[in-house]
């Protein structure tokens, strides 16, 4: 499907600045007409080929410009429960990481130029959501010591504990993206999302941008899920032991009860940047403007700047010693 | 290099640029007046007018020296002075200077003064009363900055406490600055290993020596590893500080995904099980101290390097 405007039949598409659909074309708001179609090779606009793979859901034509959305992809058991829309611009996303990477001077000129934010595109990446009821039981031995003096001796007390904690944790919506070309640590670092924005989820919300759809079932990925309510329940446990000099574990167990499974799509901007025969993708939270990535080093600007750095100190330096003789000797 | 990059390459730079540029002004201004080792040196002249005794630099108070003797040794020092741009200020003695250890010690509210020391004090209370340094006098700040030079007192009275001979050498200004304890000790040998043959020949190596020692430093004014050390210190914390490239911290925590009062402590229990007590034998320890170097401060306050040596 697609989004044509009904004022001039050009593509609408979502506008985060707006919240609202919108017609590049003629400015017009809000005035989209669906336009359904089953296929998912060929563009419903000029009949051109795309080139979507298994996974794709939105995608831009590479002949007419025109975002398609791909029906099979969003609907029936494709289809999410709901969206967070993107809230952050292009304009916006490209700010976040001007401000993030601003002081590192030694990233290579054309990183953010306007010719590689060519590269900058919106995604609307798969997640699964997971509830989980969770018992833990956690048995530790602690131990409180005291020291004093008397007369020519030391006294060491040690006071022995059995530390005893019972927990119940209900976690509501622990996410896991359900993308394999998402890498999972950037997109365990993307968190969190304020759910609170989740709207139902309505296809016109992906036009303008790219997405995708669960790669595998749900199951596939609780493990993750699973792995960060233990982590979360341990933390919460080690917060509550407190006052002890030592603590040893004795047992530790942790269940977990997967009650509820939401399929969701959330936003996130992705550039991806080449030097020196590499590629750098940076992913910026396109609810929360929060930038992850690695940048690259320019070894030249190193050099520039160590030698400009090293050579004013050692100037500096070497006055002030021949001045005040007393510094060196 | 686009805009955004000269921009920030000079944001980078201009504070230290700007502190180098205003220490090169007044460094161009009030360049350091250390003698150079070429053949200018002759045309080198010392600035300090207020030294009580002018040209002299040889006391030979207790008469070791005929008068030819006296005056070839104050021609060498004079032109050694040329040279290494320090006054060199040679004192004999045969008295007891116990007086000027009484005086300190009432000054200083101390019991006693060891009388090897006797020599220290005089050799700084004579050096900063008759003005001597080369470039200007002594001021008596505590630092090193002013009084350029050595003295060496010999005094050939024994004092009744020990029935030894003290010698004393000390250092002030420059002299302070580049001598050690260790170089300072050698001198005194020298001067100790000649003087039995011929006291003035004693005396012209003792000279000759501190020519030795003060010249090959002072000429060193072209390369100071200092300043390489500290700029590559610059370099590398400038560097390493900069060259992280990673972003993105974990913002979750613990209670991101509870829901709200959804983490509740069944049982939360702490049982006291045992106690043990252990008992270590641990006297209190006696404390140590060690002495330091040659460094002083005088009855006036001026800073001096020295050491003695007795016979």
């Amino acid at each position: 499907m697609n989004f044509q405007c009904k004022n001039c039949g050009g593509n609408m598409v979502f506008s985060p600045k707006m919240q609202k659909m919108y017609c590049p074309y003629c400015d017009g708001t809000d005035c989209e007409e669906k336009r359904g179609d089953a296929s998912v090779t060929v563009c419903y606009s000029c009949g051109g080929e795309i080139n979507a793979d298994e996974v794709t859901s939105a995608t831009k034509c590479p002949y007419c410009g025109n975002y398609l959305i791909l029906d099979p992809r969003v609907e029936g058991e494709y289809e999410p429960k709901e969206i967070l829309p993107f809230k952050l611009s292009k304009e916006e996303a490209v700010t976040a990481m001007e401000n993030e990477f601003k002081k590192r001077i030694f990233t290579p000129n054309s990183f953010l130029s306007e010719k590689t934010l060519e590269n900058l595109e919106g995604m609307y990446v798969p997640f699964f959501l997971y509830d989980f009821k969770s018992d833990a039981d956690y048995t530790a031995e602690g131990t409180k010591t005291r020291h004093w003096r008397s007369g020519n001796y030391r006294y060491t007390e040690t006071s022995y504990y059995e530390i005893i904690r019972k927990l119940d944790v209900d976690f509501k919506k622990i996410p896991a993206d359900a993308s394999v070309k998402a890498p999972d640590s950037v997109m365990d670092l993307m968190e969190p999302y304020d759910y609170n924005a989740n709207v139902s989820f309505d296809p016109k919300y992906m036009s303008g941008f790219n997405g995708e759809v669960y790669n595998a079932p749900a199951g596939e990925f609780i493990e993750r899920a699973k792995q960060k309510a233990i982590k979360s329940v341990n933390t919460l446990i080690n917060d509550s032991v407190s006052g002890y000099n030592t603590v040893t574990k004795v047992s530790s167990n942790v269940s977990l009860d997967n009650d509820n499974t939401e399929y969701v799509l959330f936003p996130v901007w992705v550039y991806k940047y080449s030097w020196a025969g590499k590629e750098y993708v940076f992913h910026v939270n396109g609810q929360t403007g929060k930038v992850v990535g690695t940048t690259p080093v320019s070894l030249l600007k190193v050099f520039i700047y160590g030698i400009t750095k090293a050579g004013l100190t050692w100037a500096l330096v070497e006055m002030i010693s021949r001045l005040f003789g007393g510094l060196v000797s | 290099m686009n805009k955004r990059t000269v921009k920030q390459f000079i944001k980078s730079n201009i504070v230290l640029a700007v502190i180098v540029l205003i220490v090169f002004g007044y460094y161009m201004y009030k360049k350091p007046s250390i003698p150079r080792k070429t053949d200018e040196v002759t045309e080198y002249v010392s600035g300090n007018t207020e030294r009580v005794y002018g040209d002299k630099r040889v006391f030979d108070y207790a008469d070791e020296l005929t008068d030819k003797e006296e005056e070839d040794l104050e021609s060498y020092i004079h032109e050694v002075e040329k040279e290494i741009g320090n006054d060199i200020v040679i004192v004999t003695l045969n008295e007891s200077l116990k007086e000027y250890a009484e005086d300190y010690c009432k000054r200083y509210n101390m019991e006693m003064v060891s009388p090897d020391k006797y020599v220290m004090l005089y050799a700084d209370e004579f050096w900063e009363v008759n003005k001597f340094g080369f470039d200007e006098p002594q001021i008596l700040d505590g630092t090193q900055n002013t009084g350029d030079g050595v003295i060496l007192v010999d005094n050939l009275f024994r004092e009744p406490e020990t029935g030894r001979i003290y010698t004393w050498m000390g250092t002030t200004g420059q002299a302070e600055l580049r001598y050690s304890s260790d170089e300072i000790d050698h001198a005194l040998d020298v001067f100790y290993d000649n003087l039995d043959e011929d006291y003035k020949h004693g005396l012209m190596t003792f000279v000759t020596q501190v020519r030795f020692d003060l010249d090959t430093e002072i000429v060193d004014l072209a390369f100071k590893p200092f300043a390489i050390i500290v700029a590559g210190l610059v370099l590398l914390i400038f560097v390493l500080t900069h060259l992280k490239s990673k972003s993105g911290k974990v913002t979750t925590t613990a209670n991101t995904y509870v829901s709200p009062g959804g983490a509740k402590f069944v049982v939360h229990e702490d049982r006291f099980l045992r106690k043990s007590v252990s008992k270590v034998y641990d006297p209190p320890s006696s404390s140590s101290s060690s002495g330091g170097g040659g460094h002083h401060t005088s009855g006036g306050g001026g800073s001096h390097g020295g050491g003695g040596h007795s016979r």
